[in-house]
């Protein structure tokens, strides 16, 4: 899963930027308004976390910008204002969720995942594909009940497959949720990442669909 | 009874000015009827005493010692009977001679012995039932021991008919002279306070968040106080927009170098002080926030013009829940009158009712009401889920500051005692009770814009 991270303030945002790497989301940092409604207009985030008190162009306009130009990923609100009047000015700009600071920063990774399992249709926190089960809290995935252990790369990768299964996924959109704008990414890396991942879980679930990218099923 | 500074303006005017008028008419219509009356009865008695002369200077004596009217009077009326004219002259041993008109009466005259030439003035019943005025004169004749007695009367009801036909019409010309007066006291009264008329709407619609100022144009007695009203207006919302900015700078300003704290505490080995510092940073950061929505509310209570509109607000409120506890988990649903209007800063209102509203979506099973109704002096809502609920032991401590009732769920444990700081500022009052729907029902009454 890729976010991008809206915060001026650099310490907070090398902390929660480290805080989300570590739970396996591709992160892009910006630090004022103007980069953040042009960068969230242009890349297929799944999620942006946004701090409201932003130099150049104000959290809450970037919100609407995005609202109004039919982006729709989830966003979670930052702001240092708890009071509910800002708050449900946010939520009715567009925001899905709402932290006040200070908060604890488990709390934030575990709304941001909910938030993204949400928008794509899912309930509950562990998500199952057949055999396979993903709790991606915990950073763990088991098949048929026994842990398999992934690397960073190949538990997002499955990770936003678990998300989108039954759909097609092609090797350039898996690039574009795995990777964030700094990384190096290599044409076949992709490939190489799904051999790793089908022969750890030594089930075959994942489908490669000729020309067109690769489908996760469950049956 | 009310003291008479606190009736209206109005009543006051047109009350005092009708006495007034009434008082000074009668006044007039009085002093005007006795003056005229007195005239009348001079002007009667000055008619009678030149009859008297004119009959004296026809007296003659006679031979044998009586006497006669050497010439007639010329006033026709003493000939004509009970003509209301009368003369008479008592002679001496009881000789009588009277006017023609006198008929059959004799005028008694009273036994009082006048001085030679002296006017005595007397009144005496005539005959028909007439009362009489009679002025009488004695005159002793050369050569005589005995003086006579000479008497002119005419009828008093010749006076007192010409006195009331003056009160009549002298009653009649004032009484529309008073109508005029107090039409025109009326128009002026009213005339004079409808600019207080025009500035008591004015603060109406200031009242009720309608206006920002006073507007129009006023009379110069009045204008200086609407332009001191709308520089206290501008000034106070001046430093409320002023004092919020700095409370939303403040709060970011701490609270941003706090999360970094919080974050580089949980960074530290545990078992270490990372727990205390962490437990320390949250209870600043609450802290924050409950004495700037507490200084918030405290300085805008009592601002002229606070006023949001409930239906629109608790719309915005609703959906906002709605977003963070998902569309399926929890069915809210708003009952709420238009136009009902609270006098109360939006902010404010929104903290008391996005905390409630927070407390039963958290607590709630499927279902939060919202119910909004108005009286006369207040706006009640009640808001109530279907959760567990609170036990009525419980219901005075829950509005305790600092105290969490539910450890379990995530919350700050100030929302309920600023809500009761804030209602509290606004002469409120918030009630914890038992829904019929099995959970909490908190009942709020909030000030109403309506004119009281």
């Amino acid at each position: 899963m890729r976010l991008l991270l809206v915060e001026d303030e650099p310490t907070l945002a090398a902390q929660i930027r480290g805080a989300l790497s570590s739970s396996e989301f591709a992160v892009d940092l910006v630090g004022d308004g103007e980069d953040a409604c042009l960068l969230g207009g242009t890349e297929p985030y799944d999620g942006v976390v946004l701090d409201l008190g932003l130099p150049k162009l104000d959290g809450l306009a970037v919100l609407r910008h995005w609202r109004q130009h039919g982006i729709k990923m989830p966003v979670l609100v930052l702001t240092a204002r708890a009071d509910w009047h800002s708050k449900v000015e946010g939520l009715n700009a567009g925001a899905d969720d709402y932290l006040g600071k200070p908060f604890i920063m488990e709390e934030l990774v575990a709304r941001m995942r909910a938030l993204i399992r949400r928008s794509m249709g899912f309930t509950a926190s562990v998500i199952a594909c057949g055999p396979i089960s993903l709790d991606a809290a915990a950073g763990r995935v088991l098949v048929d009940g026994s842990p398999v252990t992934l690397t960073g790369r190949e538990f997002r990768l499955l990770d936003y497959l678990m998300h989108r299964q039954g759909h097609i996924v092609s090797q350039r959109e898996l690039a574009e949720h795995i990777y964030d704008l700094e990384d190096e990414r290599e044409s076949n890396t992709i490939e190489v990442f799904i051999g790793r991942i089908r022969r750890k879980l030594g089930v075959d679930v994942i489908k490669t669909i000729r020309g067109l990218g690769y489908r996760l099923e469950g049956t | 009874m009310t003291p008479l500074s606190r009736l209206s303006l109005k009543t006051q005017l047109l009350t005092g000015s009708i006495l007034w008028i009434s008082m000074a008419l009668l006044v007039t219509g009085f002093v005007l009827a006795s003056l005229f009356r007195s005239h009348i009865e001079r002007r009667f008695d000055a008619e009678l005493s030149t009859h008297l002369d004119q009959l004296l200077a026809g007296l003659q004596l006679q031979d044998k010692g009586g006497f006669a009217l050497g010439r007639p009077m010329t006033d026709p009326r003493f000939d004509r009977p009970y003509s209301a004219l009368y003369w008479q002259v008592d002679g001496p041993g009881g000789s009588l001679l009277q006017s023609r008109s006198l008929w059959d009466w004799t005028l008694a005259l009273p036994k009082d012995s006048p001085a030679d030439g002296e006017l005595h003035r007397h009144v005496l019943p005539g005959p028909n039932g007439q009362r009489l005025v009679a002025v009488e004169r004695s005159v002793t004749f050369p050569g005589r021991r005995e003086p006579v007695r000479a008497a002119v009367a005419g009828d008093l009801g010749v006076v007192e008919r010409a006195t009331s036909e003056f009160v009549r019409i002298s009653a009649l010309a004032l009484g529309t002279l008073a109508i005029g007066l107090m039409l025109a006291a009326v128009f002026l009264v009213l005339a004079t306070l409808h600019p207080l008329g025009r500035l008591h709407r004015a603060l109406a619609l200031v009242r009720q968040g309608q206006a920002s100022r006073l507007e129009g144009h006023y009379p110069s007695e009045v204008q200086p106080l609407v332009n001191d009203l709308n520089g206290l207006l501008a000034h106070n919302a001046g430093l409320l927009g002023r004092a919020r900015t700095e409370a939303g700078n403040l709060a970011h300003q701490i609270k941003t170098p706090l999360a970094i704290i919080a974050n580089a505490a949980r960074a530290m080995p545990p078992g270490g002080q990372a727990s205390t510092l962490l437990e320390q940073i949250g209870l600043m950061g609450r802290r924050i926030d409950y004495a700037l929505t507490r200084a918030r509310a405290a300085a805008s209570s009592m601002v002229l013009g606070a006023a949001t509109p409930v239906e629109p607000s608790l719309t915005r409120m609703s959906a906002a829940m709605r977003t963070l506890y998902g569309p399926h988990d929890v069915e809210i649903s708003v009952s709420c009158p238009n136009h009902v209007v609270v006098q109360m800063e939006p902010q404010d209102f929104e903290e008391v009712i996005g905390n409630l509203l927070d407390n039963a979506c958290k607590w709630a099973r499927t279902q939060v009401d919202v119910t909004v109704g108005e009286d006369a002096l207040a706006v009640r809502i009640v808001i109530e889920d279907d959760g567990p609920g609170l036990a009525a032991a419980h219901y005075a401590r829950a509005f305790e500051r600092g105290l969490k009732l539910d450890e379990t769920t995530p919350g700050a444990g100030l929302g309920l005692s600023i809500v009761r700081d804030i209602v509290d500022a606004y002469r409120g009052d918030v009630r914890l009770e038992t829904s019929a729907l099995g959970g909490l029902r908190v009942a709020l009454r909030l000030p109403s814009t309506k004119p009281t």
